[in-house]
């Protein structure tokens, strides 16, 4: 059953739906593409502190609403907010610049984007921040855009050479070329590009497989992901013991996924995910 | 379960040969392993090594039973597993003075991606199937397998493994940086040449 989530505040360009653990934002209105104002900025990232502490949601799935995802800064209030405020202009592009750096990456839950049409400056900076990212072949991705202004007042808000290849973000920022989903695909900004009509069933099944994993076990894995990757080989050894040693405690008190599991698997009941 | 081979010239062959478990490494190989490669550091004559697994499947990765949380085995000889493994995946491995070569078919799953992202080449089968399954056990998957797994293949690969549990083919695991070659026969015949070719030239150079 599917009901509006409640937001910290309302904003014409975002809306909320949980349906079975998956809470999906819709970006944008059915007319007008997102383009991030200060305050969908702000609201935005309450709601993922929000989310990140809401046992119900196990899914995030960041989409439009219309036909693009993102049509990047919204400019003109950029303008008028730093006339104004402009250490509140400050903070927002600081906090654009957390979710690709990590932050959504933090969260306990999984969280994905789809993509759709143009994705466009700042919002491709919001795709970099999502575990998996999906994108119909025809989306464009534009890395010059008419915000690159605004995300060099924070330069790490601007797409970053660690989820996708240094040698294609070079190409397509000096160029001007936008990336085709099957580029953005080869280069590593999205996971899988699929033609437009099959995208909403990637997108079911994935959700599907993900609401069922054990929380604390995609969270875990998650926090694995985030930190061993800057560790040494002894130091990630070490971390290991550490998270298989507070995972079994945490799921000692209760029937686990991973005592059943494994149970199963033992007496040749099942096989978990490992039917390809 | 390990058959060793050393009858190919400068070659050492290391068949992963524990058919009935998919090649599951449990205790008794992880120790296999960890001598077989400590002595492979002293043996100047052989150039190349080559991984390979016996009956049709590379290895399933670590064994749930002797591993996990129903393993019979006692608390002095698991922890000497353990000390085992991560000796012979984050170290010897990578401190091997041969080339390593890998074949892969059916299965190669969590546990068994250290011996990829260790090897100078992987040649896989086209039915061969890649994955972290361990999130699907409601487990986390081991540092030092998302360490190699990020060594070889980009953040988005990594994070679509781990999260999802779900396998991949080869070519998509070629795509991804996992492998080198997919190929439709038995992998291990150009796994072998191309060891084979390394030694050779290993050999004439050392005897220059």
């Amino acid at each position: 059953m599917q009901h509006h989530y409640p937001l910290p505040n309302q904003h014409p360009q975002v809306t909320a739906q949980l349906e079975q653990g998956v809470l999906t934002l819709r970006l944008g209105t059915d007319l007008a593409p997102l383009a991030l104002d200060v305050p969908a900025i702000e609201l935005l990232n309450q709601l993922f502190w929000q989310v990140a502490q809401d046992p119900q949601v196990r899914v995030l799935v960041l989409r439009s609403q219309g036909k693009h995802f993102g049509l990047g800064l919204d400019i003109q209030d950029m303008e008028s907010q730093y006339a104004q405020q402009p250490s509140r202009v400050h903070q927002a592009l600081y906090t654009l610049r957390q979710w690709g750096n990590g932050q959504l990456r933090r969260m306990p839950q999984a969280v994905l984007a789809l993509i759709q049409g143009q994705c466009v400056g700042a919002a491709i900076t919001l795709v970099q921040g999502c575990d998996i990212a999906l994108s119909e072949h025809g989306a464009q991705f534009s890395f010059t855009a008419a915000d690159a202004h605004w995300l060099a007042l924070e330069p790490a808000a601007q797409p970053r050479a660690d989820w996708l290849s240094a040698r294609a973000l070079h190409f397509h920022c000096v160029s001007g070329q936008a990336a085709s989903g099957l580029e953005a695909e080869r280069m590593g900004l999205v996971t899988f590009s699929y033609p437009e009509e099959s995208l909403d069933q990637a997108l079911s099944d994935l959700v599907t497989s993900l609401r069922e994993k054990d929380p604390l076990a995609l969270q875990f894995t998650k926090e694995t992901l985030a930190h061993v990757g800057s560790m040494s080989w002894d130091a990630a050894v070490s971390y290991t013991a550490a998270k298989f040693a507070e995972i079994k405690a945490r799921q000692a008190d209760s029937p686990s996924t991973r005592a059943s599991a494994i149970a199963g698997f033992l007496a040749g009941k099942n096989k978990p995910g490992l039917s390809g | 379960m390990l058959r060793i081979d050393d009858s190919h010239q400068g070659i050492r062959l290391i068949g992963l040969d524990r058919a009935a478990k998919r090649n599951a490494i449990g205790v008794e190989m992880t120790l296999a392993l960890e001598a077989c490669l400590m002595q492979l550091r002293h043996r100047a004559d052989l150039h190349a090594v080559v991984f390979h697994g016996i009956g049709g499947h590379f290895s399933a990765g670590m064994d749930l039973k002797d591993f996990f949380d129903s393993s019979s085995r006692n608390a002095d000889e698991l922890q000497r597993a353990r000390n085992a493994t991560e000796h012979w995946r984050c170290h010897l491995l990578r401190e091997l003075p041969q080339r390593v070569f890998t074949a892969i078919e059916g299965y190669c799953l969590g546990g068994a991606l250290p011996i990829l992202q260790a090897s100078d080449a992987v040649i896989a089968h086209d039915q061969a199937k890649l994955g972290m399954p361990e999130i699907n056990f409601g487990f986390v998957p081991g540092g030092q397998i998302v360490k190699s797994v990020g060594l070889m293949a980009s953040n988005r690969a990594l994070s679509y493994l781990a999260l999802t549990g779900k396998l991949i083919d080869a070519e998509q695991a070629l795509r991804w940086g996992l492998v080198s070659k997919v190929v439709a026969q038995d992998p291990l015949p150009m796994a072998l040449e191309l060891a084979g070719q390394w030694a050779r030239q290993a050999s004439l150079t050392q005897a220059q």
